[in-house]
C-alpha cells in the first residue's frame, strides 16, 4: 500500500496560477466590478459598548444613498461561523448592531453611487449613543456587577441567559489528577498568556452581491467557505439555498480570518436587496483591525511526573477572550485541551475553560486556533522539567510524546482518532543534528553583552476533523471529477485555497490518480451551484480532506475509464492499467500482457463522445475518518542583546511530518511563513487595546509590525526538512502543514531566550522591553524613569 | 457612569475632505498662494507624511500646493568650501546615494536608509522630513550635529535658522503658515570629522523607538568637535550639548562612553507611548551613545563610502501653472500607465491607486494598509517604486507609470524575466503582495542589477508578505541578479 514512485506529487512544478499571480491578472474580491454597482460604507460606532438611543438617516438620504438600520434587517440572531453543530452554537449575532459591543461596530450601512459619496453618506448619519462602562479584561469582565454585554443568547434554538459575560465554559475531566498527583515526584507549572493578535491578512475583507431576477443572490466573497456562507445567508434572508450562489475566490490570505462568513458579507447582501442593484462593501484597514483578532488567553497549566520522566497528569484553567460576540469560544474551550493532551501523554486531565466576552474584537481561528498558545505553555513547562529532573528536553519529549498507536484528539475532546503514520524520531534526530544540539550550554554558562541560546519548540496540528463518528465540528468533503473529450481532466471542488497551493496539491493528486499529465488537470473556478459540499478550508485539512475526496472520486472515475475501455478493448476492465505518456501528453489505458491492445484517455473520452454515449466522470463526498497529526518541530539559535534586549535569530531547523510531500516548494514555503508568522507572535505583534476598547495602533499598520524581509534568518541560515512518512488514512499518504508550522514557534523562541539569558517569559510577545526589564530585576536594578 | 470621547474611525483607503489642489511652478507662485489661503494651504512634497495626515484626519487643509515640480529645489551642491547646499525637494534615496554625502557625511546617508521602505525614500524628501515636525525624523538628529541651516522663504523676504531653532514640538515647527523652505546648508566637515546615526525600532522597517546621531572629528585618541543628538525621547528631536562636552577632547575609552551613556539617559525626557516606554527609551539611548561612538571610532580615521550604485537624479517634470482645482469638481488629466496614454476624469482629492484601479480597470496593484506601510500599492512613477496610496491621481499627470500588468512584454506577452524567476521559486502564496513586490523588486534590478542578499532586503525591507516568510522572495529576486549567488 506504501508506494511513494510518483510521477507528479512530489515533484516541483510552476503554479497554475503563477501566471495569474505575477502578472496582477488574479482576481480577489475587491477587484470584482459590476456594472450598475454601488459602493457601500458602513458607519462604525465611535464607542466601544453603548446603546443605540436614536438613529437619522435622512441627511445620507437626501445625497441620494440607500441606506440600512437595524429595523431593515431580518431579525434574526446567528453565529456566523457553521463548523460547530447546531445544537453547540452560540448565536449572539445581528447583520447591524441591536447594542454596540467593540470599537466600530457597523450600526447602519449605506450605499451609494460612488465610494466618496458612500463616505459622506455614512458620515452623515447621525446616531445618538449612550455609552456603556468599557470591559477589556476579561477577569474584570467576569466580577459580579460588570456591565453585561448580553441579557441573552441563542444557544441552538434555545435563548439561553448570559451571566457574568461568561459566555460558555467546558470541563474536561479524565482519570484520576488526584491520584496521579499523589503519585507523582516532581511538578512544573506557570500561569502563560497571549494576546489577542491580529491576522494582518493583506486582503481587507470585501463582499460583492447582486441580486437576481429570479429572487435568489451572486456573492462574491471572501472567505474560507462558499457553502457554510451560502448556509448562513440562506438562514438569514430566508432564501432556498438553490438561488443563492458563493463564487469561490482567491482570498489575499487569511490565516483563520476568515473562517466565519465574515461580518460585511450579510451587511452587503442587505444593501443589494435593498437597493436592488449589486453593491460592494470592503472593509478599510482600520475596520478590518478593530474586526477579528486571535483568542486572548490567561492558562494556568500543572504537570506532574515521576522520577524517571513519565508524565502523571495534568491540570490547567483557562480563561480565554473571547472579544465582542462568540464565533467559535465553545469548541476553541475543547481544542485548547485537546492540543494539551495530544502533544504528551497525560492520562489523567482536569480542565476548566471560561470563555469570556470583552469589548473587543470578536475572537475568531488564528493558525494553530489555540494550538500556539497550548504549545508555548506545555513546551515552556517540559523544558522546565527537563531542567529539574536533569535530563535532556530532548529525551523527555521522545519519551512522553503521543505518536504512532496512540490516541489523539484532533479536534477537542469529541473528535478523537488514532496516530498512524509519525515522524517525530526522525525531524527530532535530524533537526538536533541541524542545529548542533550537543553543543548547547547551560544559561549560567553564558555571560557579556551578547548572549546566544538554542532552543526547541515541538508541536503538530491536527489535520482535519475527521473521526469515525460525528462529533460536535462538522467534517467532509467532496468533488467532482469529470474527463473531457480531449483526454484533459477538470476537477471541480469547494475548497478555497488561502494560497497555500491547496489546489495545486489537489491537481497532482488526481494527475497521479488518473496518470493524466499535471497540465491537463485543472481545479477549475466553481461556486456553491457547481459543487458539493466542502465544511471549509481549516483546520490544515485542505489536501488531506479536499484533496482526499478528490482521490476517492478520481479512482471512482478511474474504474469508470477502466470498465468503458474494457467495453471498446474487448477485455476484462481488471485486467487494465493506467500509465502516463508524456510523449503523448496522455494517460494510456493498457494491458500488460497484450502490448499492442492501449488506447488514450483522450480516444476512449472523444469516442465515448462521438458515439453519443456519455461523459466519464464521477462526484461524491467524502469524511475522513481520522485526523492525523501533522508533526512539526523547531530548532532554534538565537542570540540576546543584554543591553537592548533585543533577539535576533541566527540559525533554524525546521522540520515537518507531512506524510507524502505533495507540494515541495509549496512545503517549504509554509515552513518559512509559519516561522515568520510565529515570530511575529513570539517576539513582536500585540495588539493592544486602551481603556475606551480601541485599539492602540487605530487600525493603522505603521502601529501594528509584523515581521518584515529584514527579521527573516539569512537564506543559508534557514535549514527545512521533511520526514519521511506515508500516512496510510490520507491520500497518496499525505498529511497537511499549514498550522503546524507555526504552533510551536513561539515556544521555540521562549526556550531559545531561557537558554540564552536564563529567564522563562511566561507572556507573548516577549519585546525587547520585557526582555530588558528581566535582566534588570535580576541584577535588582531599577529602571530608570519609572515613577 | 463615566464619560467616554467618541474616537471616529478614520478610512484610509481615502481622501474624503475636499481641499483646493494647485501645482506651483516657481517659488514666487507658492509663496503667492499661501498668502493667498492664509494658513490654510499646506504644501506637497513627497505626501509621504502630509497624505497619511490626512487620512488619518489629523490635518485638513483647504488647499494642497503642489511644489514637488518647481526646478532647482531638488539639487544637491557641494560648494568650494565643501559646505553642502541641499535643495529640500532632494528625495531621502537621492540623498542617501549621493557620494560626497557618503563620504562626508555617512551619518546622514546612514540616516536615509534607515527609513521604513526603499518607497518612502525615493518618494519623501529632506524639507518635507524636517517641516513635518516629528520627534521621530530620522534625518533630524543627525542634521542637528552636523550644524543644518534652514533657509526660509516668504513674500516678506528670506530668513536663516539653524535646525535647532527650528522644531518646537511634536508636528510644531517655527515654519510660518506663509513661508516656504527653500534651502539646508551643512557647513564645510572638519578635516577628519565623521557622523554616525543608529536607530532602534520594533521591527527594522519602523519609526524609531529611539535614535541617535553623533558627529565629531577624530584627533588620534582624543574626541574632538563632538556634537549629539536624538530623535523619539523629547517632544522634539534634540541636541545634547551636555554629552558632547563629557566627550570633547577626551581620550576615547569605554568607561568615557559609559559615562556619556549614562548621562545621555539622564538628559533626556521621552515618554511612553505605542512604540515603547520611557525607561526603556532612557536605557537604550545609553546604550546608542556607546554603539553608535564604537561603531564609528575605527571608521573616523579613513571615511570610506559604502559600495552602492551611482545615485540617479530625480526626473522632474515641468508643467504649466494649474488653476486652483476644486476637488469636488472634475478635472480631465492623461496619464501615462504603462506606454498608453488615457486621459480620465478625476477629482484632486483622488488617489492614484484607486484611479488605477477604478477608472483604468488595473486591479493588479493593491490596497492594503493605505498608509505607506505595507507597500502592496507600489507602482513605479519614473522608475521609482512609490506608493501609489499616497500619490494625488492629478500630481501624476504626465509621468511616466508603470504597474504590474507593464511588466510583461506588451506584443509578445513574454514574462518579464522577474515574473519568471517568481514563478520558477515559488515566490507566492496568496499573491496579494506580490504586484507591489515585484514593482519594488524591478525597480531594485534597474538600480543594482547585481544585488546581494543584503541589498535585496535593504531594498524590500517595506514590503510586508503575511505568506511566504519572505525567503522565497530573496531566493527569486536574486536569481535575477546578473551574478546570481
Amino acid at each position: 500500500m506504501e508506494n511513494k514512485n510518483f510521477q507528479v506529487v512530489g515533484q516541483i512544478t510552476p503554479r497554475k496560477d503563477g501566471v495569474a499571480r505575477v502578472t496582477g491578472q488574479e482576481k480577489y474580491t475587491v477587484d470584482t466590478t459590476l456594472p450598475r454597482m454601488l459602493y457601500g460604507r458602513t458607519v462604525c460606532s465611535p464607542y466601544a459598548h453603548a446603546h443605540i438611543k436614536s438613529i437619522d438617516t435622512s441627511a445620507a438620504e437626501a445625497m441620494g444613498a440607500v441606506v440600512l438600520t437595524f429595523n431593515d434587517i431580518p431579525p434574526i440572531r446567528y453565529n456566523e461561523r457553521i463548523i460547530t453543530v447546531e445544537w453547540a452554537l452560540h448565536k449572539d449575532h445581528y447583520i447591524l448592531a441591536d447594542k454596540v459591543r467593540r470599537m466600530g461596530e457597523p450600526v447602519v450601512a449605506v450605499a451609494a453611487e460612488t465610494e466618496e459619496l458612500a463616505e459622506k453618506a455614512a458620515r452623515a448619519v447621525k446616531v445618538e449613543y449612550e455609552p456603556l462602562p468599557v470591559l477589556i479584561d476579561p477577569r474584570e469582565a467576569m466580577k459580579p456587577g460588570a456591565a453585561p454585554l448580553y441579557d441573552t443568547v441563542m444557544y441552538g434554538d434555545k435563548e439561553i441567559k448570559i451571566e457574568n459575560n461568561i459566555a460558555c465554559t467546558r470541563e474536561v475531566i479524565e482519570g484520576d489528577v488526584d491520584k496521579a498527583f499523589a503519585e507523582s515526584d516532581v511538578f512544573v507549572e506557570g500561569t502563560f498568556k497571549t494576546h489577542k493578535i491580529y491576522h494582518a491578512q493583506m486582503e481587507p475583507k470585501s463582499v460583492l452581491c447582486r441580486p437576481e431576477p429570479d429572487g435568489g443572490i451572486t456573492v462574491w466573497a471572501t472567505t474560507q467557505s462558499i457553502h457554510n456562507t451560502r448556509i448562513v445567508l440562506g438562514q438569514i434572508f430566508d432564501i432556498p439555498l438553490s438561488k443563492i450562489n458563493v463564487k469561490r475566490m482567491a482570498v489575499g490570505g487569511t490565516f483563520g480570518s476568515s473562517i466565519q462568513m465574515n461580518s460585511v458579507v450579510p451587511i452587503g447582501v442587505a444593501l443589494a436587496l435593498k437597493a436592488r442593484r449589486p453593491v460592494r462593501l470592503t472593509l478599510t484597514r482600520e475596520e478590518d483591525m478593530h474586526d477579528h483578532g486571535r483568542f486572548g488567553t490567561d492558562a494556568h497549566i500543572k504537570i506532574g511526573a515521576k522520577k524517571d520522566g513519565t508524565l502523571t497528569g495534568v491540570e490547567m484553567e483557562m480563561i480565554a477572550d473571547l472579544g465582542a460576540h462568540i464565533i467559535q469560544g465553545y469548541s476553541f474551550l475543547g481544542v485548547s485541551i485537546g492540543w494539551v493532551v495530544s502533544l504528551y501523554r497525560l492520562p489523567n486531565v482536569r480542565y476548566k475553560g471560561v470563555g469570556v466576552y470583552t469589548n473587543k474584537a470578536p475572537g475568531c481561528a488564528m493558525q494553530g486556533y489555540g494550538n500556539p498558545q497550548a504549545t508555548l505553555a506545555v513546551e515552556s513547562l517540559l523544558d522546565e522539567l527537563a531542567e529539574k529532573l536533569d535530563m535532556d528536553p530532548l529525551e523527555l519529549r521522545l519519551k512522553n510524546y503521543v505518536g504512532l498507536g496512540m490516541t489523539f484528539w484532533g479536534q477537542g475532546p469529541m473528535v478523537r482518532s488514532i496516530v498512524w503514520s509519525d515522524g517525530v524520531p526522525e525531524l527530532l534526530g535530524k533537526g538536533q543534528e541541524l542545529i548542533g544540539w550537543d553543543k548547547r550550554e547551560s544559561p549560567d554558562t553564558k555571560s557579556g553583552r551578547f548572549r546566544r541560546g538554542i532552543g526547541l519548540g515541538r508541536g503538530f496540528h491536527t489535520t482535519s476533523a475527521g473521526a469515525p463518528q460525528p462529533g460536535d465540528v462538522i467534517d467532509f468533503s467532496g468533488a467532482l471529477v469529470k474527463v473531457n473529450q480531449d483526454g484533459s481532466v477538470d476537477v471541480v471542488t469547494a475548497m478555497v485555497d488561502h494560497g497555500g497551493g491547496t489546489w495545486e496539491a489537489i491537481a497532482k493528486l488526481v494527475a497521479e490518480t488518473l496518470c493524466v499529465p499535471l497540465d491537463k488537470v485543472n481545479v477549475v473556478p466553481s461556486d456553491t451551484f457547481s459543487t458539493v459540499y466542502d465544511v471549509c478550508t481549516h483546520a490544515t485539512r485542505g489536501t488531506y480532506a479536499g484533496g482526499g475526496a478528490a482521490v476517492k472520486v478520481a479512482e471512482q472515475v478511474k474504474k469508470e475509464i477502466f470498465e468503458t475501455a474494457a467495453h471498446y478493448m474487448n477485455v476484462q476492465p481488471d485486467a487494465l492499467k493506467l500509465r502516463m505518456d508524456h510523449e503523448q501528453g496522455q494517460a494510456v489505458i493498457y494491458v500488460p500482457s497484450i502490448p499492442d491492445r492501449k488506447m488514450t484517455l483522450k480516444q476512449l473520452a472523444s469516442r465515448t463522445w462521438s458515439e453519443s454515449w456519455k461523459t466519464i466522470a464521477a462526484v461524491d463526498s467524502y469524511r475522513p475518518t481520522n485526523c492525523p497529526p501533522a508533526y512539526v518541530t523547531i530548532f532554534l539559535e538565537i542570540e540576546v542583546d543584554t543591553w537592548t534586549g533585543t533577539v535576533r535569530t541566527l540559525r533554524t531547523a525546521l522540520g515537518v511530518d507531512c506524510g507524502t510531500v505533495v507540494n515541495p516548494d509549496g512545503a517549504i514555503g509554509q515552513l518559512e511563513g509559519g516561522l515568520s508568522r510565529g515570530l511575529g507572535m513570539a517576539l513582536y505583534e500585540d495588539n493592544e487595546w486602551n481603556d475606551q476598547g480601541q485599539l492602540l495602533s487605530k487600525g493603522y499598520w505603521v502601529d501594528a509590525k509584523t515581521p518584515g524581509i529584514m527579521e527573516t534568518p539569512a537564506l543559508q541560515d534557514l535549514n527545512t526538512h521533511f520526514a519521511d512518512t506515508y500516512e496510510p488514512t490520507g491520500p497518496l499518504g499525505a498529511k497537511g502543514i499549514g498550522e503546524a508550522a507555526l504552533n510551536p514557534v513561539p515556544a521555540a523562541y521562549a526556550n531559545a531566550i531561557y537558554n540564552a539569558i536564563g529567564i522563562r517569559f511566561y507572556e507573548l510577545p516577549i519585546t525587547p522591553e520585557k526582555i530588558l526589564g528581566a535582566l534588570m530585576e535580576q541584577e535588582n536594578m531599577v529602571k530608570e524613569g519609572v515613577h | 457612569m463615566e464619560k467616554h470621547a467618541p474616537n471616529e474611525m478614520t478610512n484610509s483607503h481615502l481622501l474624503v475632505r475636499n481641499f483646493d489642489y494647485l501645482e506651483a511652478s516657481t517659488i514666487g507662485e507658492a509663496l503667492y498662494w499661501l498668502e493667498q489661503y492664509d494658513g490654510r494651504a499646506r504644501l506637497l512634497a513627497g505626501g509621504t507624511d502630509l497624505i497619511v495626515l490626512m487620512k488619518m484626519e489629523r490635518l485638513n487643509p483647504g488647499a494642497i500646493i503642489n511644489i514637488s515640480k518647481i526646478p532647482g529645489l531638488n539639487e544637491i551642491k557641494v560648494n568650494p568650501d565643501g559646505s553642502l547646499d541641499i535643495g529640500p525637494l532632494v528625495t531621502i534615496h537621492t540623498l542617501a546615494l549621493h557620494p560626497h554625502v557618503r563620504v562626508n557625511f555617512p551619518g546622514l546617508a546612514a540616516a536615509c536608509l534607515s527609513f521604513g521602505s526603499t518607497q518612502i525614500e525615493t518618494m519623501g524628501t529632506i524639507g518635507g522630513n524636517l517641516c513635518n515636525g516629528s520627534p521621530a525624523a530620522d534625518t533630524a538628529p543627525v542634521l542637528l550635529t552636523l550644524g543644518a541651516e534652514l533657509t526660509l522663504t516668504s513674500r516678506q523676504g528670506k530668513r536663516t535658522l539653524p535646525l535647532e531653532a527650528f522644531f518646537l514640538g511634536p508636528g510644531k515647527t517655527d515654519l510660518r503658515p506663509t513661508e516656504m523652505l527653500v534651502g539646508i546648508t551643512l557647513p564645510a566637515p572638519e578635516p577628519g570629522s565623521t557622523s554616525v546615526f543608529l536607530k532602534a525600532s520594533r521591527v527594522v522597517a519602523d519609526l524609531a523607538k529611539a535614535s541617535l546621531a553623533i558627529a565629531f572629528t577624530r584627533q588620534g585618541e582624543r574626541i574632538t568637535g563632538c556634537k549629539v543628538a536624538m530623535g523619539s525621547v523629547a517632544p522634539t528631536p534634540i541636541l545634547l550639548p551636555n554629552v558632547a562636552e563629557a566627550l570633547n577632547g577626551q581620550v576615547f575609552s569605554q568607561d568615557l562612553l559609559a559615562d556619556a551613556g549614562k548621562l545621555t539617559a539622564e538628559t533626556i525626557s521621552p515618554i511612553d507611548d505605542v512604540r515603547s516606554s520611557a525607561w526603556y527609551r532612557r536605557r537604550i539611548a545609553n546604550v546608542l551613545l556607546q554603539d553608535a561612538m564604537n561603531q564609528a571610532w575605527p571608521l573616523a580615521l579613513n571615511p570610506k563610502p559604502a559600495a552602492v550604485a551611482a545615485p540617479q537624479a530625480n526626473g522632474h517634470h515641468h508643467l504649466p501653472l494649474t488653476r486652483a482645482l476644486e476637488t469636488d469638481h472634475l478635472t480631465e488629466i492623461e496619464l501615462n500607465v504603462n506606454g498608453s496614454k488615457t486621459k480620465v476624469w478625476v477629482a484632486g482629492n483622488e488617489l492614484l491607486l484607486n484611479v488605477l484601479r477604478e477608472k483604468l480597470e488595473l486591479t493588479g496593484t493593491k490596497y492594503a494598509c493605505g498608509i505607506g506601510e505595507c507597500s502592496a500599492c507600489t507602482v513605479q512613477i519614473d522608475g521609482k517604486p512609490m506608493l501609489s496610496c499616497l500619490v494625488l491621481a492629478v500630481s501624476a499627470a504626465g509621468k511616466e507609470i508603470t504597474t504590474v500588468e507593464g511588466l510583461q512584454d506588451p506584443k509578445t506577452g513574454e514574462l518579464d524575466p522577474l515574473q519568471e524567476a517568481f514563478i520558477e521559486n515559488t515566490a507566492f502564496q496568496c499573491g496579494y503582495c506580490t504586484p507591489g513586490i515585484l514593482m519594488t523588486a524591478k525597480a531594485l534590478l534597474n538600480e543594482t542589477p547585481d544585488p546581494d542578499e543584503k541589498e535585496v532586503r535593504h531594498y524590500l525591507r517595506g514590503n510586508n508578505c503575511r505568506c511566504t516568510g519572505y525567503a522565497s522572495i530573496v531566493r527569486a529576486v536574486l536569481s535575477c541578479a546578473d551574478h546570481p549567488e
